[in-house]
This record gives C-alpha cells, structure tokens and sequence, in this order.
C-alpha cells in the first residue's frame, strides 16, 4: 500500500516537473506555428537603468511572450494581428503598450509599490505582502548598503519606521547603538525591553554583518506578528534574511570603496591661558579675599607661551584625536544557480582605522577594527519536491583599543591643558614646583602613548542545515521542514602593556644650583622604559538551535488557506549567569490563515512557549493573536466609484504575548537559598589570622513567578493611489502590559529581605506610525519621496513605588526612565538674595549666580522631594524620516533625512568645570555659558564657583539634561551607471561609481558643544567620538 | 527514492545528533541548580549554625569606617567612608570628595537623601546603610530554628540563644542613640505578612524593652570568656558586655536630650514622646547610676576584668595596648569586621588610609587643647606651666596616643607635622591640614600597624563604667559623690594623670567627666552621642581650629605656631537642634506604616 502511494507520488511529482519544463520551453522558444509573423525586440531596463534580466514579455491574451536575457534584450516573433504588448516582472509596475508599427521597444520598468506576488518575512515563515494584517515593515538590502556605516544597524533610524536607536560610540567595532527598540519600551526596564533578534530565523546579533549579505531587516511589531515567538515576543522582533540564489547564470558582484571618518563633534576643553583665569575667577567667586591659584606669573606665561614645556598649553583632543580616519571595504558575491542548485558566497572585508594618533611610537596602539565575512548559502534541490539548504556564516574581526580601556576619553576630556605633552617623543608630565595643580588625569598616557594596546580577536561560525520536503502525496500543499543551527564563538583577547617613562621639565637654575639665572629647560626621568608585557584571556560561546514545522498552503476556489505548525528548542551552552547549566528554551509556534478573494483576510497565530525562568507549571504560557483585514478595493462598489485608489487595505491585531527577562537572572523560582560559607567572614579570637566562617541566608524565593503577559492591538491601514505613485501605510497601536517583573519597593526596610522578583509592574505604551510615499517620472527623470514618522510613547501604571504626596515626585505615571531633578527657577540675583527670606529655605548662603531652585511642594524647604520630570528619557519618543531620489539616465541622487525628538542626553562632563576634583578640565561649554555678571540675561550654566558646585552642579538637572533632539542627514549618496557596450565587451553587465556620505549634516540645540547621540554620566564614562563618513564606492558586476 | 530516504534519515540523525542528548518539550528546559543548601541545612548541624551566629556578630557596629567588602552603603561604612568623630568637635574632616565635605558639612542632608547620597548616607546613622537591621533579622533566623540542632548542650544552647538576644539588644541600642524610639521587630518576617503597621515605641518603651532583653537573657551568658575559650572566640559576647551596654544605654535615656523638662525640639515625633519623655524624671539617673555600679561592684569582685596594665609599660603604652591588643582586660566588648590579608587594601584600611594620607579624620587644635598638663591642670590655667612655644610636652599622655604631634616618636623618627615636614607637604593638601595626624588605631601608619594588622573596634570598655557611674551619680545626687571621685580618679591614675579637684560643684564635675570621656575615648563613638546627649549645641556650632607649623629657617628644632580655622560646617552658623538625632529616609516615611519623622527633619 505505501509502496502504491509513494509510485504515485513518484510518478506525479516527475509528471509536475515535465509540466513546468514544458512550460518554460515553451515560453522561451515560441513554438508558434502561425504563418504571418513580425519581429519584434528591445531592452528593458529597471530602477538605475540597470538591465532587467527575466523580465516576462507577453502579447496580452496569448501565449506568447519570451523572458528577457541578462541584457535585458529580448526578441519575440509575433502575428502582425498581435495588438498589446505586456512587460511584467516581480516587484514592478506591468507596463503595457500597444504594438501598432512599432517593433523595437525599450522599456523602463519602475519598481511597484504594492504587488501580488511580492512576500515579506514574517515569524518562521514569508507571506504574501497582500495577505500581510499584522504590523511588519522590512527594508530592502540594497537600502541598507547605500550609507557608509560599519555597523548596519546604524543605517536602521528612520528607515524601519517604529524602529529607534541611540549610537552612543563611533569606536571602530563598537559603534552599534546602545540601545534598539520595537515600538519604545513597554516595561519597566531598558535593558528588558530589547527586541528578540533573529537572522535566518536563528536568535543572533547581525550589528557586525557585511551589509551585502543582508537580503532584507524585517521588524514585527504587533502581537499578530510576534505571537508564534510568544513568551518573547513582547518586545518585537527583528528579522534579518540573507541573501540566497537564484536559477540563473552566475552573476558576480564586486564592491570597493574607500571613505574618511570624521569625528563630529566633541566636548572641548579650554587652553591653559583661559583655565587659569576662570580657576581663579572661580575661587574669588566664593571668596574675594582668597589668594589666587594661578599667579599673574604663571598667567603671563601661559598667554605668551614663553615656555612651552614648563608652563604648557595643549588641547589634549588635539593631541590625540586626528582630523579624518581611512575605512576601506571590499566585497565579492556570486550567485546563481540552475535548477538543481542555486547558490550564493560572499566575502567581505572591513578595515577601519581609528581616530588615535599615534606619533612616533613603537606599539601600536591606536583604535582599530578589521573584519572578514564570509558567507555561502546553497539550495539543493535533491528531488522535485526536496530542498537541502546549508547557510555558512563566519566572521573572524579584529578589534583594537589602546592599553587604558574606552574610558581613555574621560582622560583626554578631563585633563588639565597645562599637564603635560608630547616633545621629542617624551611623554612630558608638568612639575607641580611651577604650576600649583594638576587634575588626576593623565591623558599623556590615555589613547595608549605610553601603556600599550589590547586586541580582541574573534571569530564566529554560524551553521545552518535544513531540509524541506514537500508532502503533495499526503495532501497537496503540504510541505515539512526542519533545521538546525549552530552558532560558535571564540575570543580571545590579548593585552600588551606597558608603562613608559615620563619627564618632568624643569628649568635648568633649579636643577643645577650653578646655573643661576638659566631658564633653558632640562628634563627629570621618572620611571623606566618598559617592556611590552603580554596577558591574555579567552571566551566562547555555542548555542544550539532547532526547528521542525508543518507548512500547509492551498487554494480551494476563492478560499486561501495556509497553515503552520512548527515546534522550536533552544539552547546557549554558556550562559552568563550559572555559566555550568546550559540556557534553553522550547516552543511550539502555529499560524492559520485564511482569505476569501484576497479581499476578506483572517489570521490566526499561536504560540505555546516555555522558558527556564520559571517553575514547572508556570513556565509554558499560551499566547494568541488574531487579526483581520478587509481589501477594499476588491469590492465593487470602491472600484466603481473611487478609481484612483489602486489599492486599500485596513488592517487590525489584537494578542497576548510575553516576555521573560529580568536583566541576565535565571531561574527567578528558585526557592528560598542559604549560603554555608557566605564570606566575607568575622575575625574571633586573640591571634588568629584568619576568619571564622560565616552562613547566611540567600535570596528569598517566589515559586509564583511566570512571565510578563502584554496586551496588543494595532490597526493600520495600506493604500496606493494613482496607479501606484502615491503609497500612504499608517498604524496605530496600543500595548498594556502587566505582570511586569519587578522587586517589591513598598515593604519597610527593616525586614532586611532580598525580596524576589514577582510579577507586579504594570505599563501602557501606545503610538504610531506613518508613512507616505510618493513615486513618480518627469521625462526620464525617476524619482521617489518618502517620509515617515514614528511616535511611541509609554506611562508606568504601577510599580510599586513608595508614592509620596506629590504626583510630580512619582515614577508612577511617568515614562519609564524619565529623568528626575530639581527644577531651575532662574539664577539668585543680588537683590533676590537681599529678600532671601522670601524664599524657600535651601540650606546654602547662595549668591549672584548660583542656581534657584523651584520649591515644587511648597514646604519651604528645597530637598530631594521638589525634584521632578525634566527631562524626557534617552530614547526619543518621536522618530522621523525624509528620504528622496532621482535617477536621470545613468545618474542616480539620493539622500536620507532623519530626526529625533522627545530625546534627553546627560552631559554631565561637560557641565562640571574642573570636575568633581576641581582641577581638572574646564570644558568650552562652561568657559562660555557660565554665569557673569555680564552675561546674567543669556547664561545657560550657573557662575564658575567650587563652593558652590554641591548646589548648583551636583544636583541633577536641566544644566546636564539636555535637549537631545536633532536632524541629521544621515545618508547621502551621488551615483553614475555605466551601461555601455564597450563595458559588455569585457563581460561587464554594470559598473556604478558613488559618492555616498553618512551622518554629514546635523542640526541640534547644542550641536555648538556636542553631538546629540554622546551621553556622559555620572559615572565617567565617555566614549570615542561619534563619526561622519565620506566614501567612494565602485560596483562592478559581471 | 530509497537513496533519497536513506540520505534524509542520515542527515536527520546527524542534525538531532547536534544536541547531545535529544529532549523534547519540558524536559529540554534546563533544570535550576539544586538548592543544596537551605535553612535546614544550616540548622542541622552545630557547626553551620555557628556560621549562622557569626553572621549576626558580623553586623555588630564597628567604628573605624573599612568600606566594607562590598562597598560604600554597606554594613561597616560610615558617614561616606567619614566616622562619626569628625561631625564633632574633635575631628575635621578635610577630604573634598568624601561625604562630609560634600553633604553634610554643607548642609545638604535632608531626610530625601539621608538614606543614599550618591552612595554615601549623609546622616550620622543611616537607617538601613549600617545594616543593623540584617542582624536583627539574622538573629530572628537563628533564635526560631537553633532548636533543631540535635545534640546541643541544653546549657550551651541556652548560651547560644542569649549571644543572638544580646546582638539583638546592641542593634537596637545603637539605633536607639540616633533615632529614640523605633518599632519593635519580635520576628524574621515572611514574604506575605501583613506589614501596614509598625508604629514607633516611645523612647522609654524602646529603652525599657531593650533593657528586657539584657535583664532576661544576660544571665545565660558566661560572665566573661574562659581562658582556654579567650584564644579561639575572644570577642563573643559576655555577661559584662551586655551589663556595660545596659549602663550605656541608661545613661543616654537619663540624659537631657529625653529627659528633660521640655523636648530638644518640638513636632510629632516628640508629642508622641518617641524622642523625649514627656518630662524631667530623676530616677532615670539612679537606673543609670545603679546598673553602672552592679557592674563596678562585680568586676572589682571577680578578677576577669581591670584596667589594662603591663609590668614594665609606660602609661602610655598601657593606654595604647589597653584599647587596642585583643583579649585586653578592659575591654568589656570587641567587634571585629574581617580579617584582611592583603597588603595595603583598599577596604581593608580604608579607615587608616582616609584618616591619614586623605585627610578624612584630621584631629582639630580644639582637640588637642584639652587634654591637661600632666600636672593635672588645664593648659588654659596659667599656673599649668603650659608653654605655648613648645606647646605638646608634659601632657596627659592620652594625647600622644590620641593625636600625633609634631616632634612626637612616629616611625623610628620623629613626627613632622609642619608645614613642609614630611607629614605635611603642603598646607593645601588635605592630609593632616589641620596640623595633627591621627594616631589612635592608626598608631604609627606604617607597614607594621597597617599590613595585616589584627585590629578589632572596642564597642565598650571599663573605663567607661567608672565614667558612667560617676555622672550618673553627680546627676542623680546633685553632686558627686566620693564614690564617683573614687571612680573618675581611678581612670586619671591608670595614666597617671592627678586626681580632679576636690569640692567640684555638681556642673563642674560633670564638666570633668565629659573632659574625661573626651580624651579617654576618641574615635570609640562617643562624643557624639556626649554632645547630642547633653545637647551641647555650643560645642556643635564653635568654629573649629587647625594648626600650621613653620618651622625656623634658622634653627630647625624652633616652631612656630599659628592657629588656624576649619572649613565650616553648615549648622555651626544655622543650628538646629534637630542634629541630635539621625532623620529618616523620606521614602521609609513614605511607606506609611507608622515611622514619624524625628523633629525638625
């Protein structure tokens, strides 16, 4: 009997192979047999002027027609009774022109904005872009490859509307942004609000992959889209696919570009003249009978820099910051294939430099980023109804920082300008005897000069196998896959270090009593000249991935059902917390669609899923979503009456789906724990040198705890008019999430408990996005416009927080990571302080200058009860794009705006002159924005003071919380085609020459000081600067 | 179509192969790690639930600031790495970055922050940032599950029990000092209690349910550690300890800051009287005086504990060894923190390395002007022969053991302590800039008293007793009494410092005894609590004084001395009497289960 079955399905299979060679033939080489027949012939080329290869050319109701050839020729013997002719080709507009006489035709096709046959990646699976009704925006490889950025996830603002990023960092290897969201935050965390990332449906990181590679980014961003991913599927999912081949000729591609990186900019630091006058401006501020630091001696020397190396006077940014950096990439790819095997390989390559100078150094040490990717993708088609798939990705880089570590840049921007410099290759440390201060900071040996360099070498293998097998025997439409995958990583990094010598320099009557009056200078060594030492340390990681899945997919008349079942397991094998128990997860995933006339829409998508976070019993959590869609203008009565509406489509969601992070911890249930050799230990006894042990109690435990349960809804609604040119995509979603996993804060202290996580948080995010876009040609001008514009905006439900009386005091009702602080009610005036009485008691004698704060609770008193929101949280609740281009024959303009706003950033650095040590670097930002009597109308920052710093700089607020809105054209690109027959002589089908430009321009409130992505905190920590990027670019494919 | 089948079996097999070994559904889902140990564990056997008990000593107050294991705002870390000692009149603290100089000094403490200001608790007494609170809850742990430790001495257990009860009784008395009354915790609570209402007991109620605890549970405990024992445990609590606390904790609720006619301050706290008793009750002075004496009359008739002497030592060296060498005979009560091996550790020394090369706990001319000639007259008497040129010699011994002067012994040289010494570069730099360094604890800041150096903090010592009788005494009697002579004098002579005058007036004694405590017990915590207890805001809100050494460009061994004054403290020129006591964090107020916040905050 199944022998029976599987001849039958033997026998149909081939039957269906024949059918389609046959029909193949058949379209290639005409077998007309009519007598009275023209010649007709042409070239069809598509956006860029690029020849379309395959493009189906068809006389309108016949069968004749043939494809066009890698030219984009075609020929096609017709009956002179042939009337129309049909251009058709998957992702452009059909063209259809009438033949009359006219026998060559050159056809330019423009790409479409909505199409039948176009899919998108959807969870664990492609989908028909018509049939789409969950909330899902994809971006294009060829989007992704137009801007110069190392990392491609700094291309993704803007484009993938609901998509924010913050790039704190422009270091080379380390410049992916510091944070990504799906649709903002919609817990109570940022760091538990990071979307699930997914390349080839695998969970990976894709920051530091060759943009080349990348066949398209696809976010899902409501619960009917991230549903089958469930118990994480509420923070939305980022989807990257990689590029596979397709049946055809082997096509080669070959990219080279060359580009400079720019730093943008920086928070400078004042010259030692300037220093001086405002350190001692600053102590007669907070008293004037104070002697002043800086002698009329020492301020002399600086402002004639009589002697350089004594009395020095350097811009430490300068010294180690250079103008521009190369970055070069390369990349070949080939791909093609023939029925039985399509394939597609790539290597690329990286190299950035970084922005360090290095001077005459022997190590060295500057910033530094290679990388190699390497890809191979191949389909095998073992029968007519099986497909083998292998993915191949490896990635060795090479990342290098200097000695110190990042934080070097604190260094550089907190040293004082007179501490020292480079003179003859000596790292020159300034002696205390001449200049009375010096910060702690040594940024002579910041950026490695005198201590080395550290290297992380690492590579990475991801593999996937997978097999596909149609199952047309069982019931046709039915298809099985499985897959599995494995990612491994091996780092190893490796610290040279080095400890130089420096040199102090004195004048020569000091050194050598003999020498009176001689100001020649002489330098005093410390230190010795090291030797390089080495150190080194390795990491690795491997983590297991597994799929199997039931694909079912027909057409019955007008109804369209397709189905999935698909089971899913997990694993990391060395996961940071409990590094000896390997980290999984399982999942059982299902998808039911269903459409009457692809006018009626219905969806159905499950997730079944469990995570290790949780106790058996509240571990797997069932999350449905349905959702619905209704084609418009499928219906009569609109293609009647409302013509130029191509197409309409509304959309809505609703579904429950989860999340189960709480930062890195694991098994949140574990029980109550106690600890028998709990350290730090008590030292009993008379002479005993060592400790009697100590046991404790642990952690209290909530065997109750389960995952975070997120209500979504989304309605949208996709529309082209006008035959295409104009494309509006707007949606609107709302997202309640309770049961978010926090700590209890409301319990009185004195219980002395480390209390668990329980699931008690509860937030509301809601927004919107849209988009329009408009295409169109003037003549043999092409051109597109685009905008769009994200908003997401959250508000913290419950938490519970200790509440106190005032609602502006409380997170509760608030975004989540909305900043905190007193509230600015403008500088004391003398007269103001005359009337001190009048106003609230600060605990400070305040003078002309100093900050007033507003007493927000009307107590009478300023303390940490008035502070409130005043500021908006570090990601930017509003993102916005513009984007244009315009092809004219071979030339091609395009370039992308974007925007930020309801943004914060903390520049605390930059505020606190002379630092928290008070003698440190006094940034240009306090030199010029710090009160005086002069400038009281327009200063933005209270008068220059140490007594006073503890009131006016300490405390946060809007003098470090800034304004960190901006527009930024961030890509731009000038591009030529050569398609000339001299070029195809030599078997080139394309070459293209750009000149691209990435984050060029930037427009903000403090751009005069910094970039508004730079964020330095309470903690120091500054980062490399971010970076602008000018690139020449050829492409050449054969 | 076999081969075909064939092929896919054999990949399937491979790929599964992938994962060792094949789980499906939950049994794939990693196991959490055993929790091998639990409370049963540790009560199943004598030697854990020691380790259980160490826990608790663990937390026990400990005055010299380490940081702590686990950094600022953990159990051990004072007022941001600053003691206690340098909010008083005896030490400035000169460290830019360090909680005092940049919040409290200023005046920028207030109950929003007092719990955490940018790591640091800006109040002298943290509420949660000293942790007693977790030895409280510890001691609960241990006290509801010791009694499954099979095969416990009945009398050890009871031995074991009153450790816990006795820890529980210091905790509560030493928050007792900074904030009055507080909620009475009879249990380690459990995640789910009902916790709406802990309301603050009166200061009296707190004060007597703490003395409870000593009177019930003292008894059980040895009246001091067997010699054999002394080796192994010296410093687990005794039955003298405990009566030594009760004396202390009398004596601060017989003192004016509660008891007085009308509060330090007025609000609710005190309406409520959960910081004042509602009136003057002189009997708390007897109480007071009582306990101290049973004490007195105890040790002098056993022979565990004496004022520390060694045959062959100086005065000084006794007074030295007395309050510093483990197992000292005075030494009623010692705490310890770890013990730490590294060399010059951060934490580990940090109270050294603040005091001394960071300036955190600069000993003020203030200070050092009190300590008498060692003819027993104040410097300011013009018959004491003091000789303002050569100002630090024939002095009451304790100060060269308290406060390095200049030209004092210091590391097998002598002490530099002008301007340009090596003890004091510059006078800008923040070490030693009022022109003393510490000695006491820190001793000689050198490799041998620094580096792995067993150190211990002496929460009481008898010398104290004697103190504590005498004044109470003197208060309760309107006088003294020549029983507190005999034990006033009985302190001086261990140093062999005179006797005080004869005839003092009930003010003048009591002026001589807190002279004595101030000299006798620098950097043990109480001086604060003698200024908050006496209410001395005349003492709190003095400008204090520092001195600069020049020495002679002609003559090396000739000084000069020019006083010099501190950088202000923010209440010296705005008292408020609402200092005497530590406020609460405003978010523990905000709970709402009854804490009221202490006048004036």
């Amino acid at each position: 009997m199944k022998n029976e079955k599987m001849k039958t399905y033997l026998l149909r299979s081939h039957l269906l192979l024949a059918k389609f060679l046959l029909a193949g033939i058949f379209l290639c080489f005409q077998l007309s047999a009519s007598a009275q027949q023209r010649t007709i012939s042409g070239t069809v080329t598509g956006p860029g002027n690029v020849p379309s290869t395959g493009v189906t050319v068809l006389v309108k109701g016949t069968s004749i027609g043939t494809l066009t050839d890698l030219n984009g020729k075609f020929t096609l013997s017709i009956p002179v009774s042939a009337k129309i002719l049909s251009f058709t080709f998957v992702g452009m507009v059909p063209q259809e022109f009438e033949i009359g006489s006219r026998s060559v035709f050159d056809v330019s096709l423009t790409e479409s904005a909505v199409l039948i046959d176009e899919v998108v990646v959807v969870g664990y699976g492609t989908q028909k872009k018509i049939s789409v009704t969950g909330a899902v925006t994809s971006v294009g490889g060829d989007q992704i490859v137009k801007a110069p950025t190392a990392s491609i996830t700094n291309n993704l603002t803007g484009r993938l509307p609901g998509l924010t990023t913050v790039q704190y960092s422009g270091q080379p290897g380390n410049d992916e942004p510091n944070f990504m969201f799906v649709r903002g935050i919609g817990t109570l965390s940022s760091s538990n609000s990071v979307p699930l990332m997914l390349v080839d449906g695998v969970e990976r990181t894709f920051g530091q992959m060759d943009p080349n590679e990348v066949q398209s980014i696809t976010i899902l961003k409501d619960a009917s889209a991230t549903a089958v991913y469930g118990i994480r599927g509420a923070n939305g999912v980022i989807i990257v696919t990689t590029k596979r081949g397709t049946e055809g000729k082997p096509q080669i591609s070959f990219t080279s570009s060359v580009g400079v990186q720019i730093p943008k900019q920086y928070m400078l630091s004042t010259d030692s003249y300037t220093y001086a006058i405002d350190h001692n401006k600053a102590q007669l501020n907070d008293d004037p009978n104070d002697t002043p630091l800086f002698s009329p001696f020492i301020i002399n020397a600086f402002k004639t820099n009589r002697y350089p190396l004594v009395f020095s006077n350097v811009d430490w940014y300068d010294v180690w910051v250079k103008k521009a950096a190369l970055q070069t990439q390369h990349n070949l790819n080939i791909s093609g294939g023939t029925k039985l095997l399509k394939y597609f390989f790539s290597v690329g390559y990286l190299n950035q430099d970084g922005l360090g100078k290095t001077y005459d150094s022997p190590h060295s040490y500057n910033y530094g980023y290679q990388r190699f990717n390497y890809r191979g993708n191949i389909d095998l088609d073992l029968t007519s109804t099986t497909r083998f798939s292998l993915s191949a990705g490896y990635r060795s880089q090479q990342q290098q920082t200097p000695g110190g570590s990042a934080s070097d840049f604190m260094t550089v921007t907190q040293d004082d300008p007179f501490h020292g410099q480079i003179y003859q290759g000596k790292a020159i440390v300034t002696d205390q005897t001449y200049i009375p201060i010096t910060s702690g900071f040594y940024a002579i040996t910041a950026m490695g000069y005198n201590s080395g360099y550290k290297r992380i070498i690492t590579d990475i293998m991801n593999l996937d196998l997978g097999v596909t097998q149609k199952l047309d025997f069982i019931t046709p439409g039915l298809t099985w896959r499985l897959k599995v995958s494995n990612n491994n990583t091996f780092a190893t990094t490796k610290t040279q270090s080095y400890q130089g010598p420096t040199y102090a320099p004195i004048f020569k009557c000091d050194a050598d009593p003999t020498a009176v009056g001689d100001s020649s200078v002489v330098f005093r060594k410390s230190g010795s000249d090291g030797v390089l030492s080495y150190g080194e340390s390795v990491s690795k990681s491997r983590n297991w991935y597994a799929e199997t899945a039931l694909n079912y997919e027909r057409r019955f008349g007008p109804h369209n059902i397709t189905g999935l079942v698909l089971y899913n397991e997990s694993q990391i094998f060395y996961p940071q917390v409990f590094a000896d128990i390997p980290s999984s997860y399982v999942g059982l995933a299902a998808r039911g669609t269903y459409d009457y006339k692809s006018k009626y829409l219905l969806e159905l998508n499950i997730g079944y899923n469990g995570s290790e976070n949780f106790a058996p019993g509240k571990r797997f959590g069932f999350f449905p979503a349905v959702s619905a869609g209704w084609v418009m203008t499928e219906e009569k009565f609109l293609k009647d009456n409302l013509p130029f509406i191509e197409y309409m489509k509304l959309r809505a969601s609703y579904g429950i789906v989860g999340n189960d992070r709480l930062g890195n911890n694991r098994f949140l249930y574990l029980p109550d724990s106690y600890n028998s050799n709990s350290g730090p230990g008590y030292s009993f006894g008379i002479n005993i040198p060592q400790d009697a042990l100590m046991a404790s109690e642990g952690n209290i435990g909530n065997p109750n705890v389960t995952w975070e349960k997120s209500r979504k809804q989304d309605y949208g609604i996709d529309w082209t008019f006008l035959g295409g040119k104009l494309g509006l995509t707007a949606d609107y979603f709302y997202e309640y999430r309770d049961n978010i996993l926090a700590t209890r804060q409301t319990v009185p202290s004195f219980l002395s408990i480390s209390l668990p996580a329980e699931n008690i948080g509860k937030v509301q995010n809601s927004g919107y996005e849209a988009e329009i876009r408009w295409k169109s040609k003037a003549g043999a001008f092409n051109y597109n416009i685009t905008a769009n514009i994200s908003y997401a905006h959250n508000k913290i439900i419950y938490m519970d927080e200790v509440l106190t009386p005032w609602d502006y005091h409380n997170q509760t009702g608030k975004s989540v990571n909305a900043v905190f602080g007193y509230v600015f009610d403008g500088f004391w005036t003398a007269d103001q302080i005359a009337h001190i009485s009048d106003y609230p008691n600060a605990n400070y004698d305040p003078k002309p200058g100093d900050a007033r704060w507003k007493d927000m609770n009307k107590d009478g008193v300023i303390d940490g009860q008035d502070q409130a929101v005043i500021g908006y949280p570090n990601y930017p609740e509003y993102v916005g794009s513009l984007s244009g281009e315009i092809d004219y024959k071979g030339f091609s303009f395009n370039m992308q705006w974007t925007g930020a706003a309801h943004v914060s950033r903390n520049i605390w650095t930059a505020v606190d002159a002379f630092q928290s040590t008070q003698n440190g670097s006094e940034s240009v930002y306090a030199h010029e924005e710090s009160w005086t009597p002069e400038t009281a109308a327009t200063a933005t920052l209270p008068r220059l003071s140490f007594a006073g710093k503890a009131n006016n700089i300490t405390p946060t607020s809007i003098f470090m919380i800034k304004d960190a809105s901006y527009i930024r054209l961030k890509s731009v690109e000038i591009s030529y085609s050569f398609g000339d027959a001299a070029l195809k002589r030599l078997g080139i089908t394309q070459m293209r020459v750009s000149l691209s430009g990435y984050d060029v321009l930037t427009f903000s409130k403090w751009k005069k000081y910094f970039d508004p992505e730079i964020e330095t905190d309470f903690n120091n920590v500054i980062r490399y600067p971010n970076v602008e990027v000018w690139n020449l670019g050829l492409n050449v494919t054969f | 179509m076999k081969r075909i089948l064939i092929t896919f079996l054999i990949i399937i097999s491979f790929l599964t192969l992938g994962c060792e070994k094949l789980k499906l559904g939950n049994d794939f889902i990693s196991k959490a790690p055993g929790v091998d140990v639990t409370k049963d564990t540790i009560f199943s056997s004598l030697e854990y639930a020691t380790r259980f008990l160490t826990s608790c000593y663990y937390y026990l107050p400990y005055g010299l600031c380490v940081g702590g294991p686990d950094g600022p705002g953990t159990a051990h870390d004072k007022i941001g790495m600053d003691v206690i000692e340098a909010m008083t009149d005896l030490s400035q603290c000169d460290l830019g970055w360090a909680g005092l100089q940049t919040y409290t000094y200023q005046g920028l403490v207030n109950p929003s922050s007092a719990n955490w200001v940018n790591g640091y608790s800006g109040i002298p007494y943290g509420f949660t940032d000293e942790e007693t609170w977790k030895g409280i809850r510890n001691c609960f742990i241990f006290l509801e599950n010791i009694h499954k430790v099979p095969d416990v001495a009945p009398d050890y257990l009871k031995r074991l029990k009153a450790e816990a009860w006795s820890i529980i009784a210091i905790e509560h008395y030493d928050m007792f000092r900074h904030f009055g009354g507080l909620p009475w915790i009879n249990h380690a609570f459990k995640t789910g209690e009902d916790l709406s209402k802990f309301p603050r007991l009166t200061a009296q109620a707190y004060c007597d349910s703490i003395v409870a605890v000593i009177d019930k549970y003292s008894g059980d405990l040895p009246w001091a550690l067997s010699s054999s024992e002394d080796l192994q445990w010296d410093g687990r609590l005794t039955q003298a300890g405990m009566l030594a606390i009760k004396a202390r904790l009398l004596l601060f609720n017989a003192s004016p800051l509660f008891n007085d006619a009308a509060p330090y301050l007025d609000g609710a706290a005190a309406q409520q009287k959960l910081v004042w008793h509602g009136g003057y009750d002189k009997n708390l002075w007897k109480r007071a005086a009582d306990a101290a004496h049973l004490l007195i009359d105890k040790v002098e008739s056993t022979n565990n504990y004496h004022f520390y002497h060694k045959a062959g030592n100086t005065y000084r060296q006794d007074f030295q060894q007395g309050y510093s060498l483990r197992g000292s005979s005075e030494i009623l009560i010692s705490t310890r923190t770890e013990f730490y091996t590294a060399t010059w550790d951060w934490a580990g020394y940090q109270f050294d390395l603040m005091a001394t090369i960071f300036g955190a706990n600069n000993p003020t001319d203030d200070y050092v002007k009190m300590f008498q000639m060692t003819n027993g007259k104040s410097i300011t008497d013009p018959a004491s022969g003091y000789d303002p040129e050569n100002p630090y010699i024939n002095r009451d011994p304790r100060l060269y053991e308290s406060v390095l002067v200049n030209g004092d012994a210091y590391q097998g040289r002598t002490a530099e302590l002008y301007i340009g010494g090596r003890e004091r570069l510059t006078d800008g730099q923040d070490q030693n800039k009022e022109g003393y360094q510490l000695r006491k604890f820190v001793q000689d800041a050198d490799a041998a008293t620094m580096i792995n150096r067993i150190v211990q903090f002496p929460l009481i010592r008898l010398e104290e007793v004697y103190l504590t009788f005498a004044e109470a005494d003197n208060e309760f009697n309107g006088g003294p009494s020549p029983e507190g002579y005999r034990c006033i004098n009985l302190v001086r002579a261990r140093v062999g410092m005179p006797p005080v005058p004869p005839g003092l007036s009930q003010i003048d004694f009591r002026e001589a005894i807190l002279l004595e405590r101030a000299v006798e017990f620098y950097q043990e915590e109480v001086r604060w609590n003698d200024l908050t207890r006496w209410k001395r805001d005349f003492d709190l809100s003095k400008p204090l004084h520092g001195m600069n050494i020049y020495q002679s460009e002609t003559d090396p061994t000739k000084f000069t001395y020019v006083r010099t004054l501190c950088s202000p403290r923010y209440w010296q020129n705005n008292w408020s009497p609402k200092w005497y006591l530590s406020c609460f964090p405003q978010d523990e107020i905000n709970k709402n289960y009854g804490l009221v916040q202490n006048p004036g905050w």
